[in-house]
């Protein structure tokens, strides 16, 4: 994948301290009573720093002096801090890859510092925002910090993976259309309360979150495309949104239209079949390929335009983190109702087919996005040219025992892909096809 | 003898013919050029004895009529020769694939060598 920068989350994230935040508040909240603000005033000081700027605002007292007390216990509580394991291995490892990082924090500036100059962290960012560098209604959850930070990186959202530890860090990387990874495993140095927010992938620890990162950073995604000029360009621009050119592979399998300089002029690889061999043949040479290259997550990706990019990185979300080998995008589990009827049998005939000889249903097994592990890939033999690879994908796959998942994906039926993929005779081909490969 | 069997000697000795051609061109392999023209003198001998023959297969299967018994065995060669087909189509099919997606892998992988050359050496 492309990502250009990193924004981490401090508390939580990459540090942690014993005592909790719940702590904190209380000792905040009796400085506050011995100030002589009244209780109802203070209520649960959920989240802090906001009910700070209610407090000035309600007693007149200046939010400085009030800020400064809230300051004094951040980074007192930081003395006892310490970086959980595998932080610095990691900004060591991204920086090696060059990619740039930054640090959005709702904790002071004066604490952040020197949390990271404690640790030995500083060095790695070049952008280190902290509360004070933003307005109160721009701080995160709000999107306002991070979209100073992407500014002053200058890069598009979707170059970056923000990583937090909370539904706070991910709210803004959602609303802007970054990538993010949730850390589920740290308990320490995490906010006292919970908000809903769906990250692009969840981890649970630092050394769980770098696997992730070095197998989305080798991430290949194979682009099987047979005469496909109409749709293709606009299909390489959109995977281009979040995927190098590098890493994007056009099999074009012995098109006779302008589908091999289209790709060709887009700067991707691409591998071209002398003579077409089908479905199977373009996408067993554009799986080689990746492998030969080293890919650690290898996604399909069908050319005529009815897959979404966002729906590749959902589905290649459970196999990036370490959680399956082979995920599968269905469009049936997903939103059906543009599906035509006699698309939804004919799936549910070969569904069955497949699961026949596979040992497992697959509620869309004729779905071109994928995304297969490295290591599972290399270990199916894919023997079908035509349209019944993908039952022998998911054949294959189960007889290697990779973990197969399903994720829901939503299909865009235009008319160009209706005319394009399946039909009813392809599907009776399939069938037979699956029938004899089996007899064989 | 009946005319049909005139006729069918002509085909088959005229196929033994073109076996022999292709075998000479060598468009096939020994082990081709013996199964086809063995199969083709079991027909020459089926051609010119039809109903000793037909007779001997019913007598040892049991089948109905002579001729009938003749016509079940030659379907089942048939049979038997489809799928030798099939399965040398289906070989060739994949040593196809493997051939283009040979090319296809060693083309970009030397385009990908050249630009890399020439980017150096600018």
């Amino acid at each position: 994948m492309d990502i250009k920068a990193v924004v981490f989350d401090l508390d939580g994230t990459l540090i942690g301290a014993p005592k909790p935040f719940a702590q904190l508040k209380e000792e905040l909240a009796s400085m506050l009573r011995g100030r002589g603000i009244p209780e109802e005033l203070i209520g649960d000081l959920t989240p802090m720093y906001e009910s700070l700027l209610r407090i000035s605002e309600g007693t007149g007292i200046p939010f400085e002096e009030l800020h400064a007390l809230q300051v004094a216990l951040e980074v007192a509580r930081i003395e006892e801090s310490h970086p959980f394991e595998g932080a610095k291995e990691l900004l060591g490892f991204l920086r090696g890859r060059g990619i740039r990082l930054a640090l959005m924090t709702r904790s002071s500036r004066e604490a952040a510092l020197k949390a990271l100059k404690t640790h030995g962290l500083l060095e790695y960012f070049e952008v280190v925002s902290a509360r004070e560098d933003v307005p109160p209604e721009e701080l995160k959850p709000n999107p306002g910090q991070l979209r100073r930070i992407l500014d002053s990186l200058n890069l598009e959202p979707s170059k970056v993976l923000v990583v937090g530890d909370h539904g706070y860090d991910i709210l803004p990387a959602m609303e802007l259309g970054t990538l993010s990874v949730l850390i589920t495993g740290h308990s320490e140095g995490r906010m006292t309360f919970d908000v809903p927010a769906e990250p692009t992938f969840r981890v649970e620890n630092l050394p769980a979150l770098r696997e992730l990162l070095e197998r989305v950073l080798s991430t290949y995604v194979v682009v099987p495309a047979y005469n496909e000029e109409r749709t293709l360009g606009d299909v390489i621009d959109d995977l281009t949104r979040y995927f190098r050119r590098d890493e994007i592979v056009v099999v074009n399998d012995g098109s006779r239209d302008r589908t091999e300089e289209i790709a060709r002029s887009k700067g991707v690889h691409v591998l071209t079949h002398l003579v077409n061999r089908g479905l199977g043949g373009a996408l067993g040479t554009g799986i080689a390929y990746a492998i030969r290259r080293g890919a650690r997550l290898i996604i399909t990706f069908d050319a005529d335009g009815q897959h979404l990019v966002e729906d590749a990185i959902r589905v290649m979300a459970p196999v990036a983190e370490g959680k399956a080998d082979f995920a599968i995008g269905s469009r049936l589990k997903g939103d059906t109702t543009q599906m035509p009827f006699l698309k939804k049998f004919g799936n549910f005939v070969l569904d069955s087919i497949t699961a026949l000889f596979a040992g497992k249903y697959v509620s869309d097994s004729q779905s071109g996005l994928r995304c297969f592990s490295g290591e599972c890939a290399s270990k199916i033999r894919i023997t079908c040219d035509r349209y019944a690879v993908s039952s022998e994908f998911i054949i294959e796959a189960s007889k290697a025992g990779c973990k197969i998942v399903e994720v829901p994906i939503k299909a865009v039926y235009t008319e160009y892909s209706m005319k394009k993929g399946t039909n009813v005779l392809e599907g009776v081909k399939i069938a037979v096809n699956l029938l004899f490969d089996k007899l064989r | 003898m009946y005319a049909v069997q005139y006729i069918a000697i002509v085909i088959v000795l005229a196929l033994m013919l073109y076996v022999l051609g292709k075998y000479g061109k060598k468009e096939f392999e020994w082990g081709d050029f013996l199964f086809w023209e063995a199969l083709l003198v079991v027909m020459l001998l089926i051609a010119m004895f039809p109903v000793e023959i037909a007779m001997a297969i019913k007598q040892l299967l049991g089948l109905g009529r002579g001729l009938d018994a003749l016509f079940v065995v030659g379907i089942g060669l048939s049979y038997l020769l489809i799928l030798k087909v099939y399965v040398a189509v289906d070989r060739t099919e994949r040593e196809i694939t493997e051939l283009t997606r040979k090319i296809a892998i060693e083309l970009e992988e030397i385009n990908r060598r050249l630009e890399e050359i020439e980017k150096r050496s600018k």
